[in-house]
């Protein structure tokens, strides 16, 4: 047996672990489970009572509480009200405290953690950054007190002190003992946070040199766009088509490499509705800054609307704009790489549009979709997103109107 | 194995045959062999480099300033990303460092030059070479823009098809090879040309840490070597040791790269950790607090670095065991480093204080380091490095250990020792100025980019989406970065009045005690009229106590140790040296070959053992033939010497003969390079070893020609024979180790 495994698939070896809503279905609504799968101890200290200034509490049936809210550009169609990176705001939301809300607007999103597994690495972080500050409290001390008091004021020579034995096996045990504090810290923290996946995944994402593409048990496929039930807690394949990229949700956990060859699995989950954003964390070439994802965590029935939405064939649309647009669709290279459920199948080069119009954004991020920004990308993706695997096909302007046309059926 | 004859202090100059006094003019510094002439060459290189390297800096700061910024596109953005980082550390700091153990570390030890003067011109001219293979890509279609540490499959040829990447594999492997050359040459000068009394318990810390350095670069360059190596017939021979579709393995370049890089981590570390060793007891007033756990400690950092590589790949999933595993090797590796600052600290209690621009920088780099240090403990924790990592915490931990660590280190061992290399003080109006736009600048631009990090910002994006915050702290870090860029135009100004017209400094102007201020500044190309009797740690302060505190007493670092024993010869020790870093090279092959190969036997079916296997016996012959050789030479039977060589030589190219006979069978019989893994490996690994006979053969038929011109006669010792004789050996043993594992290992 490897001491550690170089090259082996990513088959996690842990005990499997018996917490409740892990071997839930799917779909299966667990009001007020929150924390489902979080680790006894401090953990369930937030979840039980709600740790207001870092985690405001949601219970089931409050107000959907979105982690980002955009404001509503003027002249868009009326599609859900969240709006592209572009222009999404941390605000406060209806109901909430603002000054309850400050630490995580100054401090971040790490210390804003919307999932148990997010929260146990948000405490070991706060936890060890106590301990840094108070050493660099006590080295920042000891050098001030030096060249106060220490200063050159004429005079002999000091002491020639070369040593002391004591002194040096103090400072020595003095960290081994706080970094084994801090070691214990970081054992509990590995499998608390993220705990070794008892199933097969529930969805698999595939990253792509620059987007995503996401399948579910359910036959549902996506991109760029991840949509969860709250409350429960999902198994995610990550598993890469080209190079290596890296699936990374701050608020909602740990990052994982999405490896060529080998295929990771990690727990998704989010405490309260939402859109959580994402990113790819790993170098990944020309675009990897346009290479984000989005998370939905919508209530249970809401999710369940979703996939069986998400799983039924292209809507046609009787449109005369709309007809010409999925003529073209099928009649020009656009089959080659995307697909389209009942308008060309198959192809996996570029993301799945059959839903298109539903998501919120273009290009993995880069645009807010809006039937404008559509318009543009098709122009000229390479102006927008450059170097992406997009050609600017050429398309003349009416091509372009009917493709939007066509586009905007696709929900 | 070492029964040398040269005494103990050996007279460079004698050896370089020809005197350092009568270099003048330009083209005598393109010749020079003069360490201190090598040092200010690498040193002034070096900033060249750190001019484009910095000026790449601000042109990613000026990008990133505000969101979905256009003023690069992504492409140039990831190239300039990329020769940023791979500029700073190979073209300027690992070179800085060079530069001054070359000028320093002779000096210090009493020396007349390194052991290998010729060698360390070698390694200096493979570093502008370096530098210029890698700049050239840009001419050549465009500079490489896969990351400072080029992940596969990313730098493979279908993700980078452009020639940049190749150009950087070249680059690093001539930078490597000359790092390589210049750390024997520094771990043969220490060993071997201390001045008498210079105990290696009393020689100066900034020399023990180069020498700990020079003993990682040693030992780790090799294995960036070999991967690099591999990357490149990946790219030019369409092999797939790092794709997975043709059955490689992706992590096992990340594997292979940090085992190199984390080690490299110190290489970038240790002798900035020895300026200020240096500059920190000579400001106090006092000696170092601790000198035994102060080097100690280095070597406890040299060991476990090589244990930690896995740290950089938390985020890969290795799973929770190998995390738990290298983020407790992680932890352990900051013990020793804390205790260093606490002597350093200790050191300074007590004493009185000068606060030169050197002892600021000193003293800053304290700080700086320790927030560094203390952000890379929250990495060691591996759940919070899931997140933080590939984020710009990591950017901000990294620049704290490098810039706050390393460069301020540098600019703190600048001011102290400029004096005595120019002859000139560096004016300390402009010093302080230097020096506070520096810590103004500096934190600035990296303190806020935690923040960034624990924001989600991720690194090596050419731009950001306009998230709450993201764009205010990046324009602060970007006016940060043009504050520090500001700084270094103070302090190449400053150089340069200095230079021209700064005050004079005499030979010692810090009331220093160590031994390169015994000499005049700068010092003479040979360095010392006399070298002071060295009786402790202190050569010259305890010169100038000697009448005050009696001669009787007790100094420090009296005892002797096991380098103290026998003189050494220094031929040898750079043989052992270069054989104990091709050995490095060799391990990482022989891994490759028997991580892909260990499960299919089948794959070496088309070897014929039997024949290699005779061959074989031919080269493990000759071992035995070139013993025999030396054995005459020592009875001084000079026929038996040429008799046994040429035989050794003969059974050398039958071996050579041998092997090409079985390329050419595989070749026609279909296999070449691109087939297969088992091909891959196995051309890689047999064919570097045939490399090194072939490499092994020219050196003996060198050894024989000397014979044959009277070289060896009336001689019946020859270092160079002896170190060439180690070496064939050594070849000979790495065989035994291919044979067995790739042929026989098949028969069983």
């Amino acid at each position: 047996m490897q001491v550690f495994p170089i090259d082996a698939q990513s088959k996690l070896t842990f005990a499997p672990l018996t917490h409740k809503s892990m071997s839930e279905p799917l779909h299966a609504s667990t009001p007020g489970s929150t924390g489902v799968h979080a680790a006894p101890g401090r953990v369930q200290r937030h979840v039980d009572h709600g740790d207001d200034v870092r985690v405001p509490h949601h219970g089931p049936g409050s107000p959907p509480p979105p982690t980002f809210v955009g404001k509503k550009p003027a002249g868009t169609s009326g599609r859900p009200d969240i709006a592209g990176p572009a222009r999404v705001h941390f605000l406060p939301t209806e109901g909430q405290d603002r000054r309850g809300r400050v630490a995580p607007v100054v401090l971040g999103t790490l210390l804003d953690p919307r999932s148990p597994g997010a929260r146990v690495i948000a405490d070991l972080f706060g936890d060890t950054l106590i301990v840094c500050f108070l050493i660099f409290g006590l080295v920042v001390a000891l050098v001030t007190t030096a060249i106060l008091r220490f200063r050159d004021k004429g005079g002999p020579p000091p002491a020639q002190n070369e040593g002391n034995k004591r002194l040096e096996i103090a400072w020595t045990l003095a960290p081994v003992l706080v970094l084994l504090g801090i070691f214990y810290l970081t054992v509990r923290a590995v499998s608390a946070s993220d705990p070794v996946p008892d199933r097969a995944p529930d969805l698999t994402v595939i990253a792509h040199q620059w987007w995503w593409e996401v399948h579910y048990k359910s036959g549902a496929v996506t991109a760029n766009e991840i949509h969860i039930p709250t409350g429960t807690a999902l198994v995610v394949g990550v598993e890469s088509a080209d190079v290596i990229h890296d699936f990374w949700v701050p608020e909602l956990g740990r990052k994982i490499d999405a490896i060529p060859g080998r295929s990771a699995s990690i727990w998704l989950q989010a405490d309260a509705p939402g859109t959580y954003i994402g990113a790819c964390a790993e170098y990944c070439g020309v675009q990897h800054a346009w290479m984000r994802i989005q998370v939905v965590a919508e209530s249970p029935e809401e999710f369940a609307a979703w996939e069986k939405r998400t799983l039924a064939a292209a809507a046609t649309s009787s449109a005369p704009d709309a007809q010409r647009g999925a003529h073209l669709f099928a009649q020009m290279t656009c089959v080659k790489c995307h697909a389209i459920a009942g308008n060309g199948e198959g192809a996996n080069s570029g993301p799945d549009l059959t839903h298109f119009a539903d998501r919120k954004t273009l290009g993995a991020g880069v645009r807010k979709n809006s039937p404008e920004e559509l318009a543009r990308w098709l122009k000229s993706p390479q102006e927008i997103k450059p170097g992406c695997h997009m050609p600017d096909v050429q398309l003349t302007d009416p091509q372009i109107a009917d493709f939007v046309a066509y586009f905007e059926t696709l929900r | 194995m070492t029964t040398a004859t040269t005494p103990h202090v050996d007279d460079g100059k004698h050896e370089q045959g020809h005197d350092h006094a009568e270099e003048k003019g330009p083209f005598s510094w393109v010749a020079t062999v003069d360490h201190k002439r090598i040092g200010i060459l690498y040193l002034l290189t070096s900033i060249v480099f750190f001019g484009i390297g910095g000026i790449e800096a601000l042109l990613i700061r000026i990008q990133l300033a505000h969101p979905e910024s256009h003023f690069l596109d992504p492409e140039t953005f990831n190239q300039i990303f990329t020769m940023h980082g791979t500029t700073m550390i190979f073209l300027v700091v690992m070179p800085t460092l060079v530069g001054f153990a070359n000028y320093f570390v002779p000096l210090m030890i009493g020396a007349r030059d390194m052991a290998f003067p010729r060698l360390n011109a070698m390694s200096y001219w493979l570093f502008p070479l370096g530098g210029a293979l890698l700049h050239f890509s840009l001419f050549a279609g465009g500079a490489p823009s896969a990351g400072w540490f080029s992940y596969a499959p990313l730098a493979e040829t279908p993700f980078s098809s452009n020639t940049g990447t190749d150009y950087w594999i070249l680059a690093l492997l001539v930078l490597g090879i000359g790092s390589v050359a210049g750390a024997i040459n520094i771990i043969a000068t220490v060993i071997t040309l201390r001045a008498p009394g210079m105990t290696i318990r009393r020689v100066p810390l900034f020399v023990w840490m180069t020498f700990i350095t020079a003993i990682l670069i040693v030992l780790a360059l090799p294995v960036l070597n070999g991967a690099l190596v591999m990357l490149l017939i990946d790219r030019q021979l369409d092999a797939h040791f790092f794709q997975a579709h043709g059955g490689g393995s992706v992590i096992l370049w990340q594997h292979y790269f940090w085992t190199f890089g984390h080690p490299e981590v110190y290489i970038l570390a240790l002798p900035a950790f020895g300026m200020i060793s240096e500059v920190i007891p000579v400001f106090s007033r006092k000696p170092i607090f601790g000198y035994e756990f102060v080097a100690g400690s280095t070597v406890a950092i040299a060991v476990l670095s090589f244990g930690v590589w896995a740290h950089h790949m938390f985020a890969a999933g290795l799973g929770h065991r190998a995390d738990i595993a290298f983020a407790a090797g992680t932890m352990l590796i900051a013990i020793p480093t804390g205790v260093k600052i606490f002597n350093w600290i200790a050191t300074m209690w007590g004493g009185t204080l000068r606060f030169t621009t050197s002892m600021c920088f000193a003293v800053a780099f304290l700080i700086e380091f320790v927030i560094g240090g203390l952000s890379g403990i929250t990495f060691a924790a591996a759940p919070v490095d899931w997140q933080m990592t590939d984020t710009y915490y990591v950017v901000a931990h990294f620049h704290y250990v490098a810039l706050g660590g390393t460069l301020f280190g540098i600019l703190a061992a600048t001011y102290y020792w400029f004096p005595k290399m120019s002859g000139k003080l560096l004016d300390e109006r402009l010093g302080k100025l230097n020096f506070w736009t520096m810590i103004i600048g500096f934190n600035m631009t990296f303190f806020v980019q935690h923040f960034l990090g624990i924001l989600g910002m991720p690194r090596r994006v050419y731009t950001y989406p306009d998230l709450p915050n993201w764009g205010t702290l990046n324009m602060v870090s970007t006016i940060g970065a043009f504050v520090m860029g500001f700084s270094v135009l103070l302090f190449l100004v400053n150089i340069a009045k200095s230079v021209r017209n700064g005050k004079a400094a005499g030979d010692n102007p810090w009331d220093a005690w160590t031994l390169e201020w015994a000499t005049t500044s700068p010092p003479h190309p040979h360095n010392f009229e006399k070298v002071p009797p060295v009786r402790g740690r202190r050569p010259l302060w305890d010169l100038a106590n000697a009448t005050k505190e009696g001669k009787n007493k007790r100094k420090s670092g009296g005892t002797s140790t096991i380098l103290e024993i026998a003189p050494y010869d220094k031929a040898i020790v750079g043989v052992w040296a270069f054989i104990a870093s091709e050995a490095m090279f060799f391990i990482i092959l022989i891994l490759t070959f028997v991580y892909f190969n260990l499960s299919t036997k089948a794959a070496a079916a088309s070897l014929d053992v039997k024949t290699t296997g005779m061959f074989s016996i031919c080269l493990f012959a000759s071992s035995f033939t070139l013993h025999r050789s030396e054995k005459a030479l020592a009875a001084g039977n000079e026929s038996g010497f040429r008799g046994w060589l040429i035989f050794t030589i003969l059974l050398g190219a039958v071996f050579m003969f041998g092997q090409a006979s079985e390329y050419q069978k595989l070749f026609t019989s279909g296999l070449s390079v691109n087939t297969s893994l088992f091909t891959s490996t196995f051309f890689t690994l047999t064919g570097f070893h045939g490399l090194h006979v072939t490499l092994g053969l020219c050196a003996l038929g060198v050894i024989l020609w000397l014979a044959f011109a009277g070289d060896f006669k009336g001689r019946r010792h020859s270092s160079a024979f002896k170190a060439i004789g180690l070496y064939w050996h050594f070849v000979d043993i790495v065989w035994i180790a291919v044979f067995g594992i790739v042929y026989v290992r098949n028969v069983l």
